[in-house]
Parts: structure tokens; C-alpha cells; sequence
């Protein structure tokens, strides 16, 4: 055999490889391979689609597999998520970001590039602070604050973040916006800073600073979001302290527009039985966040209203492009 | 003493032994395997923990994290690639031990070093965590960016012959680690308006094009011209350094084990800083310096234990601050959670039993680890025997699969084939290798640590000198730098085929 | 091309690079915008006016002759200029088609493509056996020991799925 001849042969073999497995699914008997589920972020988006994908994956009687694509504020996992077949094997674990990085002009194509299939969880940011600072509530620190006339060091993951938005938009509320000087530290470092009294407040997951605060080191002085805290039942939200703010992270599954209905709605019904299964609300617990599912429905309208609410955010901030 | 007790026998039961070892055996294939890191490992693994109790999963976990930390010594060594970040410094004069067919003897001090280092540091971790927990603490960003200074400051020692091209490679390293979106600000850099580009260049990427890349071009090469060196044939031995040997060398290895531990604690900065200052202190404290670079067994001593010993100091931080140091032990942290186990002042107070099974799991995960390597060796030097130039081919796949397999982007595939190119081309040029490699590794830590304590200090100087701890740290690394410059000024008629 | 002309080439081209690097970021970064902060363009804009000093410090150096070995890793380690550059782009080209094979058609089939390329173009291999035999294996291997026995997640291909 000359090596034309074999060269001829070995391409013909790829091709009858190739193409022999590929048939037409039918949406009907979907899903018939692994469902990738790109996940955005490290932290508790990451140990949350984990734990979703494992009871989805018993739902669906096929893998879901959650696949880290990180990077760019989201940007990265949105971007290859719709730039993939919209066939619901290839979906995206969103949260707020997909309307921060939108109008922060991270990111071409806004929330609408997606059709939404389910929340799955809500966790609530709260303010914690330093025991040290004897502030105890949002009303005090403010009027401490006030008073003292000091800048304070709040310290935030990254200018735009999430971390960041929601705090300004609690220290706007409580009238104390011009004397925060916000710092950035890059993901998970911010309760050391606190404890070594380094910056004054910072915006934390429950999950993060529940152990300081059973050990009497760290105190939430307030919730940003109205929802119950399982690991923090005592924190008052800032809605009862009287600040007209509620925000809160709310993490759900989104396909590329244009999945066909019938398989959005087959993710949705093993979302839902996954969010309310014993070992997911048991695990969420631990981990620091709420579950809560809400139908592809209502959770558009949250997404649709939480971009209305970040854009005009992101604008008051100077952080809108 | 009684929790203790109780925590050995919660530890010694079948599943968790059995959980330890499966985590053990596959952090270290994982490890060996240049590309893949522990880092995937552990993310593989977690979903599996989700099913299991308490210690069983930390048992899986930390096993996982302590058998990739060591395994990535194994194709440093064998292949001149580094398995993990960590063991980058270990290529130095590993990999010259291979060549000169020495392989077998710094793979098994490499064993014998980082199990030494692991336990050192485990116990130095169990006698002074509230203490170094509370140093931890009082380490903000001025004392990080400090310290990594004097990392950077090794770059003087590493440069090869000329200084300036040194500084070079270093600086082109801190620039590539610079593209993509800046998480601080929020603003990305050099991206050119592509989304891909803000996902910037990895480190774990760029270091698989660095030094797999000019490996599979210089295979290609040799092939060529017919001067591909000979693959090992008959038997190859596994060897020992003598324990003569070992305990001639005694302070390196106690001085690398305490370098190991002092900055595993320092949440944030971790592996390859304490490789490269252990590294650079062994060349630095030896009578005889002219075979480091070239095949000498301390140059593989000296990272491999300090590599290994950043495990214990890096459970410190994690178990008693609950603040994982990087994307590893964050997914460590995870699996704890799960669990219920929540990292921080709590976990000491409510559950000592289960953090003094930590302690014994860490403790059996090492024993099991000095074991499955003496078996592993054995397997792994048989790579010794495959043609170079068709062990080229296999790297170009694990190329792939390694960047993509990282954080799953093909975007990682086309940087390995960037970066490694212009590596190759850089080394042609006589830029050398490992500055560059330095630049990439602490470059991230370097600029935020800085902006951080400029920030928080309002744009005072004073944050860096007022700091006792910085003050060390500044004066060390000016210390290295005139030292060298020193040395280089007394030996100057020395025209020396160089190394990069 | 001589050690001092190829340390003169190269000071200019890194020269070069630094002097781009350095305009792009001043145009496109901004700078910084809480008190004290250099922002995110401090960095890059140091590092980028440090590589041109450097360079430069190397041209001097080099114009002024003084004794600066190149430092290559092994002065017998010469291959030609030819043979060089194409070994270069034999690699690059493969890694390159490697990442868009592998997202277009998978991973077991793009590591068949590329090692059965790099035996035919990378190391003239002309026995057709060998060639496939070793394509096959390790193509079947990598698939065998990544995908399904450490079961890490490679790509399935978005033409055609395939593994």
C-alpha cells in the first residue's frame, strides 16, 4: 500500500467513524446523552451546581454535568453557552451576573439570549462587620459613621462586582455613600481583613461568616434581601430596619434561545423535584443558601425586572457602558 | 487525648482508610500526568463525596489534594515538565538528572523529601495553628506584597548568566499574566474587545506551553537530524539517596520544610513562592554551586520539600480561618461544607473530633502516599523507555488535554501554542526559561496585594515600611539582590557556557 | 547570525513590543479611581516602559561588545534556521488545529487527526502500520484513560458528536 492510497483510507475511516453515531434526536427522547451545565463562578455557584447536577442527574436518567467556565465576570460560560445548539444539552447556571455583565458592556447580548428554565436558589448578602466596631445595626453604623466623618474601607470583590453593587446601593439607602472608600480584594479574602480590622464592613455570604459570628468575632449587622437566612436567623434585613433595598443573589438554570419548548420544560420538572428534594434542602443549609425554585415563568419576570433594576444601578454608579 | 482516641477510630475504619487511599492514588496520577493538576481532580471528585459522611469525604478530598501536590515531581522530573505550578522548581535540576540517567535516584529522594516535608509541616500545623493562625491574620496585603517581592527577588539567582536578560524574562511573565479581565477594577486589558481574551492567559496554561512545548519542537529537531538520545533499555532501577546523604543534608531539608510551612500558612501565596525560595536557598547555602542547574540532588530536595511542606501550612488557614488559599482548597473548603463541617473559629470549638481527624487523615494520606509512590516509580520510569520522539506526540495530546481539561475553554488550547512558542523562541534568543515562569506565577498575587494596600492606605507609602513584617521581607530580597550582584562583580572572567 | 546580531535583533524586536504594549495601554486602560489606587492601567504601564528600558539596556550592552554570552541551553543544539522555523509552525499549526478540531469534532477524533498528522508531518514517519497503529492507540488510549477512567470532561464536538 503507498502512502497516497493509505492516507485516502485512514481520512475515509474518520469519516465513516464520524459519521455512523450522529442521528436526528428526537426532542421526544431527549435527554439521550450528558447535559453539560456550565457553571460561572467558583464559591457557592460552583458547590451548588454540584449538588444540583448530581440529584438532576437521577431526575433526568441521563448525566448533567456541571463544567466550570469561568472567567470575565461570566462573560466566558454566557458566551460559549449561547454560542452552543440550542438542543438542551448545553445550558448555563446564571445568576445576576448575566444582567451586570451585560450593562457593564462586558458582553454583547443581554438576558434575552436565553430563555430561562428554573431558579433554583437565592442566597442573601449581609453586612458583616468587626465585633470590635460595637455596631450593631444598620441605623447605628450609620449614625456612627455619620458622626465620626472618617472614610470606611468596605471591602468588595471587584469594582462592578456583585459584592460591590450591593453595597452601594445599602450605603446609598442608609445616606452614607460619600464616606465609603471601597476596596478591592479579589474573590473569598475579605473576612480576614475584617478580623485583622483591616476594612470596616464588608458584603458576605452567610455561608462565609457564619462560623465568626457563632465565635463572637464577626456581626451581620443587616440582610440585604428580604428572604430567611437559615445559618443566620437572627439578622434583621434591611427592609425591617427601615432601608427600602432588597437584593439578593438569585442562581437558576438558563438554555440558548431558541430550545424547544418541550425540553425546557422536561429541565424545568427535574429542577423542581432536584430544589425540593430532602438532600438538596439539607446540603443548602450547610453550604449557606436558600433553595427556591421558581417555574420558567415567574423566574423570567425576576430576571426581566433585575435587569431593569441593575441597569439603572449600574448607571447611578458610573459603571454602565 | 480522649477526642483523639475517638478521632483515630472514626479515621481507622475501612471506608475512610479506603476513601483516603482512592484519593490519594488519584491526586497522584492526576499529578503526574503534566497538564492535568489536582486542582481537576478535586473537582472531579467532589460530586462523589456528596453520598458519603463526614470524614470518608474530607478522607477523599484531602487525600486527592495531598497525592497531586507530590505527584506533580514525577514528569518534572521524567519529561521536564512540571506536574503542578509547585513543582516547576523542581525541573531545574531534576530534569538534568534524567538526562544524565540519574531519573530513578531524584524521583525517589523526591518521594522521601515531600512525604518528610507533608508530616513536618502536619505536625508544626497541629502544635502552633491558633498561633499562626493569628500571624496569618496580621498578613494583609502590604506583608503579602512584601513577600512576594522577595520571591521575585530569586529571579537575580535563577537568571542564568546574563542579569539583564533575566529581568527580561521576569518582566514579559508579570506582563502576560496581566491580559485579560482585571478583576479589581473590573475593566479588561488588552483583550481587544474579544470576550474570549477576558479570561486572560492561565498560569497552569502558560506553563504547560512553556515547557512542553520547546520539549515536543526540540524532539521534532533531534528526530530530524538523527541525534535523538537513546531510550532507556534493560532494567531501570528505582534508587535511594543514602541516608548518609540525607542526614549530610539535614538543614536543607528542616530550613525548606520550615520555608514550606511559614508560607503555606500566608493565605493567598502558597506552592510555587515556597519551591522557588527553597530552591534558591539551597544553590545559595551550598559550599559547591557549580552543579546546581546541571543534575544536583539538592536542587530537587530543596523545592520537593518545601512543596510538600505548604500542605500542612496550608490547612492552618483553611481549617481555622476557613480561607482557602487557591481554587484547590476552595473546592476542599466546598466538600467540608457539604458536610457540614464549616471551616473557621466554630469548626474548633463545636467539632475538634473531626478537625483531629483531619489531622490523622492528613497523617495516613502521607504514610499511604510514601507507599503508592514506591509502587508508582516503578511504573512511571518506564516512560523512560518510550522513543523521544514519540513521546513528543503523545505530549502534543496531553498539551490539549491539559489546557482545555483546566477550566474548559479550546481558548486555553491556542494559548498553550502561543505562549509556547514565543518560549521557545524567547529561549533561543538566550532569554531564559524560569524568571519568566516566576513573573507568570506570582504576577497576579504581586499587582493585587500592591493596588489592595495602596488602596486600603489611601495612597500612603507608609503601609510598606511601617509594616515590621514587609520591612523583613523588603530587606531579604534586597539582601539576594546584592548578594548577587556581589558575586557577579567578584567572579567576572569566567566566560561559561551558560544555562537558561 | 552571530551571538551580538542576534542579541541586537532581539533587543529591538522586545523594544518594539514594549512600545506598542505600552501606547495600547495607555489608550485603552484606565487609570485608576479611588485615592491612591493606580488603577488597572499602573501595571501594565510600568511593566511595559520597564521591557523598554530593558531592551534598550540589552542593545547597549551588546553595541558596547561587552563579553554577554547568548545563554542558549546547548551551543551543539543547532539545527539550521530552516529546519528550525519549520518545526515551529509544524507545532504551532497542530496545537492550533488541535483546539478547533476538538470543538468542532471531539476529542477521541481530533487526537486521531492530530497524531496521525504530527507521525506523517512531524516525524516523516512513512510506514503506514506504524503510523495508524500509533494513531489509533493513542487516540483509543487517551479517550480510554481521560474520558472514561479519570472521567474528565473533553469536549464531544459540535459538528458531529462522536465518544
Amino acid at each position: 500500500m503507498d502512502f497516497t492510497k493509505f492516507t485516502k483510507l485512514s481520512l475515509g475511516l474518520a469519516i465513516a467513524l464520524t459519521v455512523a453515531p450522529v442521528s436526528v434526536q428526537a426532542q421526544s427522547d431527549y435527554p439521550t446523552r450528558p447535559v453539560e451545565m456550565s457553571v460561572l463562578f467558583g464559591g457557592t455557584a460552583n458547590t451548588i451546581a454540584q449538588l444540583l447536577s448530581e440529584t438532576m442527574s437521577q431526575q433526568l436518567g441521563s448525566p448533567v454535568v456541571s463544567i466550570a467556565r469561568t472567567g470575565g465576570g461570566g462573560a466566558i460560560g454566557y458566551s460559549h453557552v449561547q454560542g452552543s445548539r440550542p438542543d438542551g444539552y448545553s445550558v448555563v447556571f446564571n445568576s445576576n451576573s448575566i444582567n451586570t455583565v451585560h450593562h457593564m458592556g462586558m458582553l454583547p447580548f443581554g438576558y434575552d439570549a436565553f430563555v430561562p428554565v428554573a431558579q433554583i436558589s437565592v442566597e442573601v448578602p449581609v453586612m458583616a462587620v468587626n465585633a470590635n466596631s460595637n455596631w450593631t445595626d444598620l441605623t447605628q453604623m450609620a449614625e456612627a459613621v455619620s458622626a465620626e466623618g472618617r472614610r470606611i474601607n468596605v471591602g468588595i470583590s471587584g469594582r462592578g462586582s456583585f459584592t460591590h453593587i450591593a453595597s452601594a446601593a445599602l450605603f446609598d439607602a442608609m445616606g452614607i455613600s460619600e464616606l465609603v472608600n471601597y476596596v478591592s480584594y479579589g474573590e473569598g479574602n475579605a473576612p480576614i481583613e475584617l478580623l485583622a480590622g483591616r476594612i470596616d464592613a464588608a458584603v458576605q455570604w452567610p455561608g462565609q461568616i457564619s462560623s465568626y459570628t457563632e465565635s463572637g468575632d464577626l456581626v451581620a449587622v443587616g440582610a440585604l434581601g428580604t428572604n430567611e437566612i437559615y445559618s443566620l436567623p437572627d439578622v434583621q434585613s434591611a427592609k425591617e430596619q427601615g432601608y427600602d433595598i432588597d437584593i439578593s443573589m438569585w442562581r437558576g438554570i438558563a438554555a440558548p434561545a431558541g430550545t424547544p419548548p418541550e425540553v425546557v420544560a422536561k429541565l424545568e420538572e427535574a429542577a423542581r423535584a432536584s430544589v425540593t428534594s430532602e438532600a438538596f434542602i439539607n446540603a443548602s443549609r450547610n453550604v449557606g443558601f436558600e433553595p427556591a425554585f421558581l417555574p420558567a415563568a415567574e423566574f423570567a419576570e425576576v430576571i426581566a425586572e433585575d435587569d431593569v433594576f441593575y441597569a439603572d444601578l449600574l448607571t447611578k454608579l458610573g459603571l454602565a457602558q | 487525648m480522649e477526642d483523639f482516641l475517638a478521632a483515630a477510630v472514626l479515621v481507622l475504619d475501612p471506608l475512610t482508610l479506603g476513601m483516603i487511599l482512592i484519593g490519594t492514588a488519584i491526586g497522584l496520577i492526576f499529578g503526574a500526568i503534566p497538564g492535568l493538576t489536582y486542582t481537576v481532580a478535586l473537582a472531579l471528585v467532589l460530586p462523589l463525596t456528596f453520598g458519603l459522611p463526614a470524614l470518608p469525604s474530607i478522607g477523599l478530598l484531602l487525600g486527592t489534594y495531598i497525592g497531586g501536590m507530590t505527584g506533580g515531581a514525577v514528569s518534572s522530573i521524567l519529561l521536564g515538565i512540571p506536574g503542578t505550578p509547585t513543582a516547576a522548581a523542581t525541573v531545574l535540576d531534576g530534569y538534568p538528572m534524567t538526562q544524565q540517567g540519574k531519573g530513578a535516584l531524584a524521583l525517589g529522594a523526591a518521594v522521601i523529601v515531600s512525604v518528610f516535608g507533608g508530616l513536618f509541616s502536619l505536625v508544626l500545623m497541629v502544635l502552633s495553628v491558633d498561633l499562626v493562625s493569628r500571624i496569618a491574620i496580621s498578613f494583609g496585603p502590604a506583608e503579602i506584597f512584601a513577600l512576594v517581592v522577595f520571591g521575585l527577588s530569586t529571579i537575580c539567582g535563577l537568571a542564568g548568566t546574563s542579569m539583564i536578560k533575566g529581568l527580561i524574562a521576569g518582566v514579559l511573565g508579570l506582563m502576560v499574566m496581566t491580559i485579560g479581565l482585571d478583576a479589581l477594577e473590573g475593566v479588561p486589558r488588552m483583550t481587544f474587545g474579544s470576550v474570549q481574551m477576558l479570561q486572560g492567559v492561565n498560569m497552569i496554561v502558560a506553563m504547560i506551553g512553556l515547557f512542553a512545548v520547546p520539549f515536543i519542537i526540540r524532539a521534532l529537531l533531534q528526530h530530524w537530524a538523527g541525534v535523538t538520545p537513546a531510550a532507556a533499555t534493560g532494567k531501570i532501577k528505582v534508587q535511594f539517596p543514602s541516608l548518609g546523604y540525607l542526614f549530610a543534608n539535614w538543614w536543607l531539608i528542616i530550613r525548606s520544610s520550615l520555608i514550606g510551612t511559614g508560607i503555606g500558612a500566608i493565605p493567598g501565596t502558597g506552592g510555587p513562592i515556597a519551591s522557588f525560595l527553597a530552591y534558591d536557598s539551597a544553590k545559595r547555602f551550598s559550599k559547591d554551586k557549580s552543579k546546581f542547574g546541571k543534575g544536583d540532588l539538592r536542587g530537587v530536595i530543596g523545592p520537593e520539600t518545601a512543596g510538600n511542606a505548604v500542605i500542612g501550612g496550608a490547612m492552618i488557614p483553611l481549617l481555622s480561618l476557613g480561607i482557602p488559599g487557591d481554587p484547590a482548597t476552595a473546592l476542599v473548603l466546598a466538600g467540608m461544607q457539604i458536610q457540614g463541617l464549616v471551616p473557621g473559629p466554630a469548626l474548633f470549638l463545636n467539632n475538634r473530633i473531626d478537625v483531629y481527624g483531619i489531622y490523622i487523615i492528613i497523617m495516613v494520606s502521607l504514610i499511604m502516599l510514601f507507599f503508592l509512590q514506591l509502587l508508582c516509580i516503578r511504573l512511571f520510569v518506564h516512560v523512560l523507555r518510550v522513543p523521544q520522539q514519540l513521546m513528543a506526540v503523545v505530549i502534543v495530546v496531553l498539551c490539549g488535554v491539559g489546557a482545555y481539561a483546566f477550566r474548559n475553554s479550546i481558548f486555553d488550547i491556542y494559548s498553550v501554542a502561543i505562549v509556547g512558542v514565543a518560549g521557545f523562541l524567547l529561549v533561543k534568543a538566550g532569554i531564559p526559561t524560569t524568571p519568566l515562569v516566576l513573573g507568570l506565577v506570582l504576577g497576579p498575587t504581586l499587582e493585587s496585594n500592591y493596588r489592595t494596600a495602596m488602596n486600603l492606605s489611601g495612597g500612603d507609602y507608609g503601609v510598606f515600611y511601617t509594616s515590621p513584617a514587609a520591612v523583613v521581607f523588603f530587606l531579604m530580597a534586597l539582601l539576594v539582590v546584592v548578594l548577587q550582584i556581589v558575586g557577579t562583580v567578584r567572579k567576572k572572567p569566567e566566560p561559561v557556557p551558560s544555562v537558561g | 547570525m552571530t551571538d551580538k546580531q542576534r542579541n541586537l535583533f532581539t533587543a529591538a524586536l522586545l523594544f518594539v513590543v514594549a512600545s506598542v504594549w505600552t501606547v495600547i495601554t495607555v489608550q485603552t486602560i484606565p487609570g485608576g479611581f479611588s485615592p491612591g489606587d493606580i488603577g488597572a492601567r499602573g501595571f501594565p504601564l510600568i511593566l511595559g516602559i520597564a521591557l523598554g528600558i530593558l531592551s534598550l539596556g540589552l542593545a547597549i550592552k551588546t553595541w558596547m561588545a561587552c563579553p554577554l554570552p547568548l545563554g542558549v541551553e546547548d551551543e551543539t543544539e543547532d539545527f539550521g534556521a530552516g529546519r528550525s522555523t519549520l518545526s515551529v509552525l509544524i507545532v504551532l499549526g497542530h496545537l492550533v488545529a488541535y483546539g478547533f478540531l476538538m470543538d468542532k469534532i471531539g476529542f477521541a477524533l481530533s487526537t486521531f487527526v492530530i497524531t496521525l498528522s504530527m507521525m506523517v508531518i512531524g516525524l516523516r514517519e512513512r510506514n503506514p502500520l506504524k503510523i495508524l497503529a500509533f494513531s489509533v492507540g493513542t487516540a483509543f488510549g487517551a479517550w480510554l484513560v481521560f474520558s472514561r477512567l479519570l472521567g474528565v470532561y473533553m469536549p464531544l464536538g459540535t459538528m458531529i458528536t462522536f465518544g
